[in-house]
């Protein structure tokens, strides 16, 4: 259950969406109005998501509780990719990337994507604490970097 | 014949006793006068010899001793003329020396002191050249220091600029399949590093 509910979430935008979500539902467990849990999961959480908690959650006020705590605590620990891309990904490519990271670290992650086109393409990555530049303008710059010394020669002559 | 008569005879008489003994005596002064007179005279020219002998004596004297002088004179003039040749002789000796020994001592110096020059002048140029090597590698490194900065400051921009023109470029040229493959590249290298 949590799982499904959890794939839902790639981007840390939708963990905190999903996040606000729950408790906005944690408030309604304390509404003395008995329709107040429906109203909001009507009113304030997205489809996708109120149709799994509709399902999944159990029916009782403590088993609720106990079930939003679990899920905002798995929430706040999901480990978080952090990703600069040249360009603002689409929803397909936040999808396949999430997928992609999902099977490559082989657990439940979100994405914290930003967008900067000076990267030119390629993406920089930092992950519980390791960083890597696999931007295209690194490469360019080592290419420079390895280069500029013959290019100003050519360009200067070898004085 | 009275009194008066016999008086008048009687100091005729006295008279013509005291006429004799006047006349007497007249003649003693007279012959003592002569006697001393002659006697002066005597005494006068032996005085006179006297001071004359004495005189000659003492020229002759003096003759003798203004020769015995001369005489003297001329040995010692002598006497130190020859002194004096040899002293002269001896102080000639002594400056021949004196001389040879400066004129050594001089060369001596002349040779110290063109060693010293020769030294000195070599210690110069050594010197002079050291300082050139050092002002020239010094000048060399500012001109490295000046090539390195200009290169860097070269590269810098031309980097800036090349990867500015490759963000425009590949902007324009780069579809998103293009990106995604990128992307998809750039996490199958970090999986690589391990930093995913």
């Amino acid at each position: 259950m949590l799982s499904d509910l959890l794939l839902l979430v790639r981007t840390k935008l939708e963990a905190d969406l999903l996040c606000r979500e729950l408790e906005c539902l944690e408030e309604a467990l304390f509404m003395t109005d008995t329709g107040g849990w429906n109203e909001i999961l009507r009113t304030k959480v997205r489809l996708s998501v109120a149709e799994i908690i509709s399902y999944e959650f159990p029916q009782d006020i403590e088993g609720r509780r106990k079930q939003l705590r679990e899920l905002k605590e798995s929430l706040l620990n999901l480990p978080v990719v952090n990703l600069t891309l040249a360009i603002e990904p689409t929803l397909d490519l936040v999808t396949e990337l999430s997928n992609h990271l999902r099977d490559a670290v082989n657990a439940e992650i979100i994405l914290d994507i930003q967008s900067d086109s000076l990267i030119v393409g390629g993406a920089v990555i930092t992950f519980q604490g390791r960083f890597g530049d696999y931007s295209a303008a690194s490469k360019m710059e080592r290419a420079w970097n390895e280069n500029s010394a013959n290019l100003i020669s050519i360009a200067y002559g070898n004085k | 014949m009275n009194v008066e008569f016999v008086g008048l005879i009687v100091s005729c008489a006295v008279l013509a006793v005291v006429l004799a003994a006047y006349e007497r005596l007249m003649r003693k002064y007279k012959a003592i006068r002569s006697s001393q007179e002659e006697i002066e005279t005597k005494a006068r020219d032996k005085a006179v010899r006297i001071i004359e002998e004495a005189r000659d004596k003492a020229i002759l004297i003096l003759n003798e001793a203004n020769l015995s002088a001369g005489n003297n004179q001329q040995e010692l003039e002598n006497k130190l003329n020859l002194v004096a040749e040899k002293q002269v002789d001896v102080y000639k000796e002594m400056l021949q020396k004196i001389s040879k020994s400066i004129e050594d001592e001089a060369l001596d110096e002349i040779t110290d002191f063109k060693k010293e020059l020769e030294t000195e002048v070599v210690g110069s140029e050594k010197m002079v050249t050291r300082k050139i090597d050092e002002e020239l590698l010094e000048v060399n490194k500012q001109i490295d220091a000046y090539k390195a900065e200009k290169i860097r400051e070269f590269d810098t921009k031309a980097g800036k600029l090349v990867r500015e023109f490759l963000r425009i470029s590949t902007g324009m040229v780069f579809e998103e399949a293009d990106h995604k493959e990128l992307i998809k590249q750039a996490l199958e290298e970090a999986k690589k590093d391990n930093v995913i």
